[in-house]
């Protein structure tokens, strides 16, 4: 019965300009040694040119397809949590909010637009002995 | 003194001595020598020259007027090249101003097509209860990559 109603029921699909795909990678950087350990490697020359740290340690990284409106949590390290909201998805670009929060504190709530391909640094936040740094990338 | 005929009577008497002095023959041989000596009299040919120079100036003008080189216009005679045809009215080209059957405008469809550059990330929004935000943007490898930091103690390369 189930198998027959499943045949006449409409199939739902979400359009494609109510998602978008997002590569997120966790970082913890620091001052102690020099090491280099990332699987993501796209991004060296940046985390080298862009920040003062020695060492850069890569402790995750994620593919979350993201829906319009819809709230996707990811645990990190120490407590924290991204919260990824995707707001608008137009043609060339997608306008996601990101909001990185341990417990009842709010570190960062921010809202970005992303000219797809695109990526984005996020961080500040104290994690494992050094410093938590998220890439946003999306359109890749 | 006043004019007494006795004194003009003296004074023609005077004069007349004079003159017959001056006119001596050999008075006037002393007086043309003297003359003579202290201005010299011009060559012939320069003599010549202070008349044959004009003569021959005017000569000359008379035979290049004679010959045509040199002539007088006629100012009470128009020249016909100077004059241009008059063009009547009726085989004047006639000319008129067509307007233009539509302006263009661009239409909001057009506008968007124009080419307009965007950055690549644009932050609407950046807050933080623990510490400073801060949008950073730098060039890496001829590409921006933009970055949102909450200060609490780790920082950026400046």
């Amino acid at each position: 019965m189930a198998a027959f109603l499943m045949m006449f029921s409409p199939a739902v699909s979400v359009r494609a300009d109510e998602t978008a795909k997002f590569h997120i990678t966790f970082l913890v950087a620091s001052n102690e040694g020099n090491d280099f350990n990332l699987v993501n490697d796209d991004y060296r020359d940046q985390l080298l040119k862009l920040f003062s740290y020695t060492s850069y340690k890569q402790i995750d990284d994620v593919l979350k397809d993201l829906e319009r409106s819809k709230r996707e949590v990811i645990e990190l390290p120490d407590g924290y949590q991204l919260m990824l909201t995707l707001q608008v998805v137009e043609k060339g670009r997608v306008q996601v909010q990101a909001m990185i929060r341990k417990g009842n504190q709010q570190y960062l709530d921010t809202v970005v637009s992303i000219l797809r391909p695109g990526v984005v640094f996020l961080g500040g936040p104290p994690a494992q002995g050094g410093t938590l740094i998220i890439v946003l990338e999306t359109g890749f | 003194m006043k004019n007494d005929p006795l004194e003009k009577k003296a004074l023609e008497s005077y004069r007349e001595f004079l003159a017959a002095e001056v006119s001596r023959p050999e008075i006037e041989q002393q007086k043309r020598l003297f003359i003579t000596k202290n201005f010299p009299s011009k060559p012939i040919w320069t003599r010549a020259a202070g008349v044959m120079v004009p003569a021959m100036a005017v000569f000359a003008l008379f035979v290049l007027f004679q010959n045509g080189v040199i002539s007088v216009p006629d100012f009470n005679k128009a020249q016909i090249s100077d004059v241009k045809p008059v063009v009547s009215s009726a085989d004047a080209p006639l000319v008129t101003a067509e307007a233009p059957s539509r302006i263009e405008v661009a239409s909001p469809k057009k506008l968007k097509k124009i080419a307009v550059k965007v950055p690549p990330v644009m932050v609407k929004r950046a807050t933080s209860q623990v510490g400073q935000p801060m949008v950073y943007q730098r060039k890496v490898n001829e590409k921006p990559i933009t970055v949102v930091w909450v200060f609490t103690g780790a920082g950026i390369k400046s």
